[in-house]
């Protein structure tokens, strides 16, 4: 079926344009947000990434996974939009996090949005790193390539965004305990 | 401990997002289909009006030039169509020669050629002739005064065809008189008796009239085209480096006297000191051991640097006409083509401590890294900037000769909307050197 309207699609017909978007609306979103510091620039991404992939939407071989392919495209758009944006991101937020003992327990008790919420509140940069080398499987001189930065930068970033995710977490798991005593 | 903590939250991330999908909201498939389905704008239509500013002048170039040379094509031709049409040996050959056997025994033994327009002389010969004034065994004396020589060409020729030969050589000499010599009419018999140094005294007096007129007739005919090379030293708003030199081809058409419209071309290079967008707090870069940071910012750089083609469209308006000199208050439209555009952001940060890569700890290591990033606008993303500047400047502008002007225009360019893929406000100011040569003389 997928494959069905992927071949429409390449058509140009409009209606499978935009059965294509809303089917994958929800999973390129999911990413998106992920990359992102909001959902307002998670959606520019998404639909930025759906222009791209319609436009060489006929480069696309159906032999192929289009989830794969498209999700290589969100990754770069993401990365596009860094790199767009990076003079107005702040380079401060780059310091050094607190370090703090943390309990793997809390991980449990952790919903979807509060991870959302601690990666949207890590900078640019970290949450750039953290996501490629950690969810996609980059290597950092890939990262470092893709970011113009240098791989032992990106080892640093690395370190400095699991650092910053762990106070986030640990804070949000402070919230909530303060919240159930009460 | 940490390491658990990274791992096991590396894989919730994964658990929650493996098989999460948002629910698709139809506004931003709105908004996409708007943006996506919206006719695009082809390549070339950037330049549309560069296109319409070159058909504009073009056409400004046809109706300047078209009806001063009309009016040279009418001039030859009725003086062509005079001489020819008020030839009557030309057009009464055949009345003649049915009317009078003796005339027409004459005309057939006159070569063909000696009756064509351009053989004047022999026209008059035969004007004597011509059946309204011949009477059977009358002299060749004028039967009529010679008429006025009036200033009119088509008058003269009309007078003095119409007349026997001694009026048309009086009226011929009356002609001389009154164009190159005197008001008084003088004898052409007379003129036999001048001596060589008075003939050349009078040709070099008739050479310097011409001169003169010629002079009077181009000076009062505004320049319709002028192309010129330019130099321009010109510096901007933030420079990183003190003055630039650009340069490039202008040319100036006249819309009337004192109005002339400008359009050209010209290459220039900057390096533009960016205005910080990231404002950042200096007193982090204190060597406080109290600081939580340890990263802090020391110095940061940021600077655009582009070579662009500008394409001013100024209308010139002169202030103050002199012979040889004139001012001119200017102003315009630039547009900006970019040929290459990029920006370079350099931060210097010093470190105290750095982390382990392997375990994740903290080592006091302090030293201090720069770090560099060059940004370039994606292919197509920019590339110009459709009337971007507002070109305010005035011109001193000099004739050197009859073919070559030296203008002098100091310039100021204040932006109207933000210019580069940096989206930076920044005005250019300096000083437009121009030779410009003159295409109407040539």
């Amino acid at each position: 079926m997928e494959k069905d309207l992927i071949q429409k699609a390449q058509k140009r017909d409009k209606k499978s344009l935009e059965r294509l978007y809303r089917h994958f609306y929800g999973y390129a979103m999911s990413i998106a947000l992920r990359y992102s510091g909001g959902r307002e620039e998670a959606c520019e991404i998404v639909n930025d990434s759906f222009m791209k992939a319609f436009d060489k939407l006929d480069q696309f071989s159906l032999e192929n996974s289009f989830k794969g392919w498209f999700r290589r495209i969100i990754i770069n758009t993401s990365v596009d939009y860094y790199r767009k944006n990076l003079k107005h991101y702040s380079a401060m937020d780059i310091d050094k996090a607190g370090a703090e003992t943390c309990d793997p327990g809390v991980i449990e008790e952790l919903s979807r949005e509060d991870i959302l919420r601690s990666l949207g509140e890590l900078p640019e940069t970290l949450r750039l790193v953290f996501n490629m080398y950690e969810i996609e499987g980059y290597k950092h001189h890939e990262i470092g390539e893709k970011l113009g930065i240098p791989a032992s930068t990106c080892r640093t970033y690395l370190a400095r965004a699991k650092e910053k995710l762990r106070e986030k977490i640990i804070a949000i798991n402070q919230i909530k305990n303060e919240g159930a005593v009460r | 401990m940490k390491e658990q903590f990274d791992k096991k939250l590396v894989e919730k991330i994964k658990a929650s997002f493996s098989t999460y999908e948002e629910p698709f909201d139809p506004a931003e498939w709105e908004k996409f289909s708007n943006a996506y389905f919206r006719p695009k704008k082809k390549g070339w239509m950037v330049f549309w009006p560069f296109l319409g500013a070159g058909i504009a002048a073009s056409l400004l170039f046809f109706f300047i030039y078209f009806p001063e040379q009309e009016k040279i094509d009418e001039k030859v031709r009725a003086l062509t169509d005079t001489i020819s049409i008020e030839n009557p040996a030309f057009s009464e050959k055949g009345n003649l020669a049915t009317q009078d056997p003796e005339i027409s025994g004459q005309l057939e033994d006159l070569p063909e050629n000696d009756l064509n327009s351009g053989n004047l002389e022999g026209s008059i010969t035969l004007k004597d002739r011509e059946p309204r004034n011949y009477e059977k065994g009358a002299d060749r004396k004028p039967l009529e005064q010679i008429p006025e020589v009036k200033a009119d060409e088509r008058n003269f020729w009309s007078t003095a065809l119409a007349e026997t030969w001694d009026g048309f050589q009086e009226a011929v000499t009356q002609k001389i008189d009154s164009n190159f010599l005197s008001e008084e009419p003088s004898d052409p018999r007379g003129m036999i008796s001048l001596s060589e140094a008075d003939a050349e005294r009078m040709i070099e007096e008739w050479k310097a009239e011409e001169k003169e007129a010629e002079s009077q007739t181009g000076s009062n005919k505004s320049r319709a085209f002028k192309v010129g090379l330019m130099l321009s030293p010109q510096s901007n708003s933030n420079p990183v480096s003190g003055m630039n030199l650009g340069a490039g081809l202008m040319s100036e058409i006249s819309l009337s006297r004192k109005l002339k419209l400008d359009v050209g071309l010209a290459y220039a290079s900057q390096s533009v000191s960016q205005q910080s967008l990231q404002p950042l707090a200096q007193e982090a870069a204190s060597p406080s051991f109290d600081m939580r940071a340890n990263s802090n910012i020391v110095d940061t750089d940021y600077q655009l640097n582009f070579a662009s083609l500008d394409i001013p469209v100024n209308l010139k308006y002169k202030v103050f006409d002199r012979k040889q000199t004139g001012i001119y208050l200017i102003t315009g439209l630039s547009s900006m083509v970019y040929l290459e555009q990029n920006t370079v952001e350099t931060y210097e940060a010093q470190s105290l401590f750095s982390a382990n890569s392997f375990n994740g700890t903290l080592e006091y290591a302090p030293n201090t890294q720069k770090f560099s990033n060059v940004i370039t606008p994606k292919a197509g993303n920019r590339g110009a900037d459709l009337a971007g500047l507002l070109n305010i400047s005035f011109g001193y502008e000099y004739q050197l000769n009859d073919e070559f002007y030296f203008s002098l225009e100091p310039f100021y360019k204040i932006p109207l909307s933000n210019l580069t893929f940096a989206d930076q406000q920044f005005s250019i100011g300096g000083v437009n050197l121009r030779m410009n040569f003159n295409l109407r003389n040539k």
